[in-house]
């Protein structure tokens, strides 16, 4: 059986063999006991690694905390100032410029304004933060008294409408009565206008028969 | 708009700081990346304290040779491999020390104190000493391909050897651990 070198069972085990490659590995490994034996025990290694992989070195969570704004920044940067200058010291490389006093000072004036613009922007961050908290305050306020004004205007306005419709029946309800007294009186009026005219009517009329017949009286005396 | 340094990849924060000598790039620069060459020089190291000070001198040798900086390879790559040599530079240094203290003295084998029984005891502790017993070459492919998840690829490029070498001596390393931890894996 032809099996996989070292190498390729590093490959296989980082999952940086390709393709089908990985898959005939994995296959090979179900037949060959020899390369699973290998393969287990660096994998129980690799397991073994992780142990380690989890103890950091202690100064890297202090790094990573920069909300401890000014006291860490004030120890990190005298720190790191010291340590380059310590390290400027150190290099000693044939092809290296040694990091001088400026490349130093330059350095920490950058960590410096790093620093400030860090604790620039957490304490917009607060103030921000507290200006929403406030204005959500205010705007609640707002609101209630903005209701409660709005509440009595209503009342208010409903009571002054009410009168109002009130004055406006009552002018109402005067008109009509003026109005309906007007109307009668027309009425009455009219009514009597028109038996008047009536009773004129009927008068002619009599009077126009009883000349009709005073005429045909007259001519059948004649005949 | 103007130069919006947050949103720089790394490349452009190197070149920044070459051409213009811009301070504000490399803190950022630093921001970026101290704590993993701090990790990388704490796997390769095996001492915290050493480790901080060779994370300094990665990044003084960085300043120090902006002007060198090219956009050839990755600045990662580039970086990676500043911290790699500075660790290896300490580790020889550090070897000359040891010789020299040993031809003076004579070699004694004090039984372990109570206290570092202890300490091996913690199986971290057995791991980081397996680790530390490596030679120089598999440590530094353990410490960049296993501890900092780096492809093979990249481990070859920034060691300056083939990928086929870097996969040999990844394997190399996992039988010397398999060995040097032997008793701890027979525990679990």
């Amino acid at each position: 059986m032809d099996c996989p070198t070292h190498e390729e069972w590093a490959e296989y085990l980082y999952g940086e063999a390709v393709g089908e490659e990985q898959e005939k590995r994995t296959v090979h490994l179900r037949n060959c006991a020899e390369c699973r034996s290998l393969v287990d025990g660096w994998r129980e290694t690799m397991y073994a690694l992780h142990q380690w992989e989890s103890a950091s070195p202690p100064r890297r969570q202090a790094q990573l905390a920069w909300r401890t704004a000014l006291r860490w920044a004030a120890a990190a940067c005298l720190a790191l100032a010291l340590g380059y200058a310590g390290a400027a010291l150190a290099v000693k490389h044939a092809d290296s410029r040694p990091l001088d006093e400026a490349a130093v000072e330059s350095l920490r004036s950058s960590l410096h304004e790093e620093l400030r613009v860090s604790l620039k922007k957490e304490l917009t961050q607060e103030m921000a933060n507290e200006m929403v908290v406030t204005m959500d305050a205010a705007r609640r306020q707002l609101y209630a008294d903005l209701y409660a004004a709005s509440r009595r205007d209503m009342a208010a306005f409903s009571t002054e409408t009410q009168k109002e419709l009130q004055r406006w029946l009552d002018q109402f309800n005067h008109e009509y009565i003026e109005d309906q007294a007007q109307k009668e009186s027309f009425l009455a009026e009219w009514a009597n206008s028109r038996d008047r005219q009536y009773a004129q009517d009927m008068e002619a009329l009599q009077t126009d028969v009883r000349r009709l017949a005073n005429m045909r009286l007259y001519v059948s005396q004649r005949e | 708009m103007g130069w919006d340094r947050f949103r720089a990849s790394d490349e452009e924060l190197m070149e920044r700081t070459r051409d213009h000598d811009d301070h504000q790039a490399f803190a950022l620069l630093m921001k970026r990346w101290e704590a993993p060459v701090e990790r990388l020089c704490y796997r390769m190291l095996g001492d915290a304290h050493l480790a901080e000070d060779m994370r300094q001198e990665t990044f003084a040798r960085l300043f120090a040779s902006r002007s060198r900086y090219t956009r050839r390879a990755k600045f990662s790559t580039y970086i990676w491999r500043i911290a790699i040599n500075r660790c290896l530079d300490e580790l020889r240094r550090k070897r000359r020390e040891t010789e020299a203290m040993e031809r003076m003295d004579p070699p004694t084998f004090a039984a372990p104190s109570a206290e570092a029984e202890l300490i091996q005891r913690e199986e971290a502790e057995a791991v980081r000493r397996a680790v530390m017993s490596l030679d120089e070459k598999y440590r530094a492919v353990v410490a960049l391909r296993h501890y900092e998840g780096l492809k093979f690829r990249e481990t070859a490029e920034i060691l300056d050897i083939p990928v086929g070498t870097a996969k040999s001596r990844m394997a190399e390393a996992l039988n010397q651990l398999a060995r040097r931890l032997k008793p701890l894996l027979r525990r679990r």
